[in-house]
This record gives structure tokens, C-alpha cells and sequence, in this order.
């Protein structure tokens, strides 16, 4: 058995810190090995020795200097910063920075936003400008437009009248502007064209 | 020192003090707890007590640690100082004294890493100065020459020479006499990390404390 392989189990076992399986180990090793056994006795000197420092005296003044020290610390310390402003202002460099970056961050999109949903000045303008206020006697040029506004607003009525006579004939159902074909609507202005101008 | 406190908060304190005094080991955790609460709400002579119970354990290991007398006295103020400052943060269910353990390895760490920058300066100015002056962190510990034997001592002259890290194993688990489990969780390593480290300490410390015994006769 090489004994060197003990050594760390024995530094371990000399002070219980060893599961039962290694601990059996050593101990059925230490049995039978004066090397080993030699070792843990040194090893166990070695550590009442160590324990002994846990007794050293500290002189009291030493620990009363130690005390007297932190309470004048605290008691000349500023007043505690609330939390988030101690984050921003007190906390550690990179968290002040990285609250700092977000602050600006958090400013930025919000002025970005802003500006993205606000109406603009130009808009503006556009909205205050009073309407146009047609002459109470038009022109003959604006009367004739006029005339051609009507014709083309009787056309879209008449074309109504038709989507709404295919709804009868369709069961009530909605008939939708694609459903209406371009033949009909061709036929249907045809026949517009065709019945006499009762507007004259 | 100029204190906060209540004229019910030192009621509760002097509470607190008589059940100690009459060593009631049943209420110290629940005293603890209170003594906590009364220094979150700014009582310094309740904090004082806290500092009370424990400045013994922080020098002591902070002293092993740092080796040096001032620093274990500099790091101790330091972790006293972060103890009050991040009470709030500490979850009173979990262990208060291996909080304050985790704390001042953590403060002797930092002051470890300042001091071997500041190392590596003194040597610098020590090999300019044609090698005339010791560097700062060979000094004898005073404390070292006032330990009852020189067995002690010894021990504690082979303790500096360990790595850090096993170094902070040993002096928990051996001098703190604080169980694997609780040095893992302070150290923030695995139980099979701290045991290696421990064994392997151990055996160096046997081996040193052997040596030095044979170079004194």
C-alpha cells in the first residue's frame, strides 16, 4: 500500500472530518502501518498547537480602540441617501453608470415618442386655416362644375340602388363591392347613359 | 457617541444585557435579532453590543489573515462599518456570526490584494535602496512575540507562510473550530474544495512547524 496516498485522509481524520467509508480506510491502514500512525500523532500535536491560538489574548484595549473607531465613524457618517437616489448618486461605479445610461436612455425614447405622436407645426397650421367659402353667386365655370359633381353623384346613387336590388334577389344577404361585377357595372352605367337627362 | 435611542429601546436593551448576564442560552438568538432591529432603527449602543459579541472573532481571524496588527485593527473597524451599513440586506433566519465571518474575509481580501500592490512597490523601493530596509509585511507580529509558548508561536510563524486560500480554510475550520460546511458556505467553495484545502494545510503546517522545531535546536 502506498502510504503517501494516506496522507491527506490522515491530515482529514485526525479531526473527524472524514465520511465513515474513508475513515474505516484509514483506520484499518493506521492499524497496520507505524509510518501512518507516526504521522497522525504528529499531525495531532500539530493541531492542539494550532487550536492554542484560538486562545491568545487580545488585549481589551485593542478591541475597545477597534469599537471607539467604527462608532465615531457612524456617528459622523452623512444621513442615509433614499434608496433610488443612492443608487443614481452613491452606489457603486458601474452602477451609477448604468443607472445614469438608462436615466438618458428613458429620456431619449420618451422625447422620440413625443415628437412621433404630437402633431406637428405644419399640421397645425393646416388645421387653424379657415375652409374656402365658395361665392354665394357662381361663375358659370364653377356652376358647370357643380353640374358634374351632381352627374357623378347620381351614377354612384344609381349604382347603390343596383348593389341593392342584386341583395334582394341574392336572399337578403349582404352583396360586398367585389361581388358586383365590372360587367354589371359597365351594364348599369350603360344604362345610365342611355335613360333620358331628366336634370335639364 | 451620540445614540438614537428610545427610552424604549433602551428599555428593551437593558432587557437584552440582564438576559445575558444571567446566560441565558435559549435567548441569545432571539436578543440577536432585537438587537439587530434596534440598530437598523439607528441605536449605535445597540449596534455597540453587537460589535461586543463579535470583535473578538473578527481581530482574531482578520490578525491570522492579514498577519499584521494594524491591518487586522484597520479591517475590523471596515467590517464593522459594512456590518452596520448592509444590516438591512441580512436575512435574520440565516447565521449572523458566519455573515460576519464572510464580511471579514472578504474585507482581509481586499486588503491582501492593496497590500501586495503596495508589496510590490516596498520591495521595489527596497532593492533600489540597495536592500537596507525590511519590506513592511516581514515585521514580527507583536502579538506573535507575546504568545504564552513557543509552541504558539511557532505555529503561528508556519500559519503566515500558507496561500491565502488555504490559509482561510484552515483558520476557520481549526482556529474558528467552525464545521466544513459552515467555512464552504463563508468561503463560497465546495465542502470537497475546503477539505482539500484543509488537508493539504495541514500537512504543510506538520511539515514547517517540524522544521522549525529542528532549526531551534
Amino acid at each position: 500500500v502506498n502510504c503517501q496516498r494516506f496522507d491527506g485522509w490522515t491530515a482529514l481524520w485526525v479531526e473527524g472530518d472524514l465520511d465513515v467509508r474513508k475513515q474505516a480506510l484509514v483506520e484499518e491502514h493506521l492499524a497496520s502501518c507505524a509510518r501512518c500512525t507516526e504521522l497522525a500523532g504528529q499531525l495531532r500535536a500539530s493541531q492542539q498547537t494550532l487550536r492554542a491560538l484560538r486562545q491568545e489574548i487580545v488585549e481589551p484595549g485593542q478591541l475597545e480602540a477597534i469599537r471607539a473607531g467604527v462608532l465615531r465613524g457612524l456617528s459622523t457618517q452623512e444621513p442615509v441617501r433614499r434608496q433610488w437616489l443612492g443608487w443614481v448618486f452613491g452606489g457603486r461605479r458601474a452602477w451609477r453608470y448604468a443607472s445614469l445610461a438608462t436615466l438618458f436612455a428613458l429620456a431619449t425614447g420618451s422625447a422620440v415618442w413625443w415628437m412621433s405622436v404630437a402633431p406637428s407645426p405644419r399640421q397645425e397650421i393646416v388645421r387653424e386655416t379657415p375652409s374656402v367659402v365658395l361665392p354665394l353667386a357662381p361663375s358659370d365655370s364653377v356652376a358647370q362644375a357643380l353640374s358634374g359633381v351632381e352627374g357623378v353623384a347620381e351614377r354612384a346613387k344609381d349604382v347603390s340602388s343596383l348593389a341593392r336590388g342584386a341583395q334582394r334577389e341574392s336572399g337578403g344577404l349582404p352583396v360586398r363591392q367585389a361581388d358586383v361585377s365590372d360587367s354589371t357595372i359597365a351594364a348599369a352605367a350603360d344604362e345610365i347613359d342611355e335613360e333620358p337627362d331628366t336634370h335639364d | 457617541v451620540t445614540t438614537e435611542t428610545g427610552a424604549a429601546g433602551a428599555a428593551e436593551l437593558g432587557l437584552i444585557l440582564m438576559s445575558r448576564a444571567a446566560g441565558d442560552a435559549n435567548t441569545a438568538d432571539a436578543d440577536l435579532v432585537r438587537l439587530i432591529k434596534l440598530s437598523r432603527a439607528g441605536d449605535l449602543t445597540a449596534f455597540e453590543q453587537i460589535m461586543r459579541l463579535h470583535d473578538r472573532r473578527v481581530f482574531r481571524t482578520a490578525l491570522r489573515l492579514l498577519r499584521r496588527i494594524e491591518d487586522a485593527e484597520d479591517a475590523s473597524q471596515e467590517v464593522f462599518l459594512r456590518v452596520h451599513k448592509h444590516l438591512d440586506r441580512f436575512n435574520e433566519a440565516g447565521q449572523f456570526s458566519a455573515w460576519v465571518y464572510r464580511i471579514t474575509v472578504n474585507v482581509c481580501r481586499d486588503i491582501n490584494r492593496k497590500r501586495s500592490k503596495g508589496l510590490a512597490l516596498s520591495l521595489d523601493a527596497f532593492f533600489a535602496d540597495g536592500g537596507s530596509s525590511e519590506p513592511a509585511s516581514q515585521q514580527p507580529d507583536p502579538l506573535d512575540q507575546a504568545s504564552q509558548t513557543e509552541d504558539v508561536r511557532l505555529a503561528a510563524v508556519a500559519l503566515r507562510r500558507l496561500p491565502e486560500k488555504e490559509r482561510a480554510a484552515v483558520v476557520l475550520r481549526d482556529i474558528e473550530g467552525l464545521s466544513t460546511s459552515e467555512v464552504a458556505g463563508i468561503l463560497g467553495s465546495s465542502e470537497t474544495t475546503v477539505r482539500s484545502q484543509v488537508s493539504r494545510a495541514r500537512l504543510k503546517l506538520k511539515k514547517w512547524r517540524d522544521e522549525l522545531n529542528r532549526s531551534r535546536t
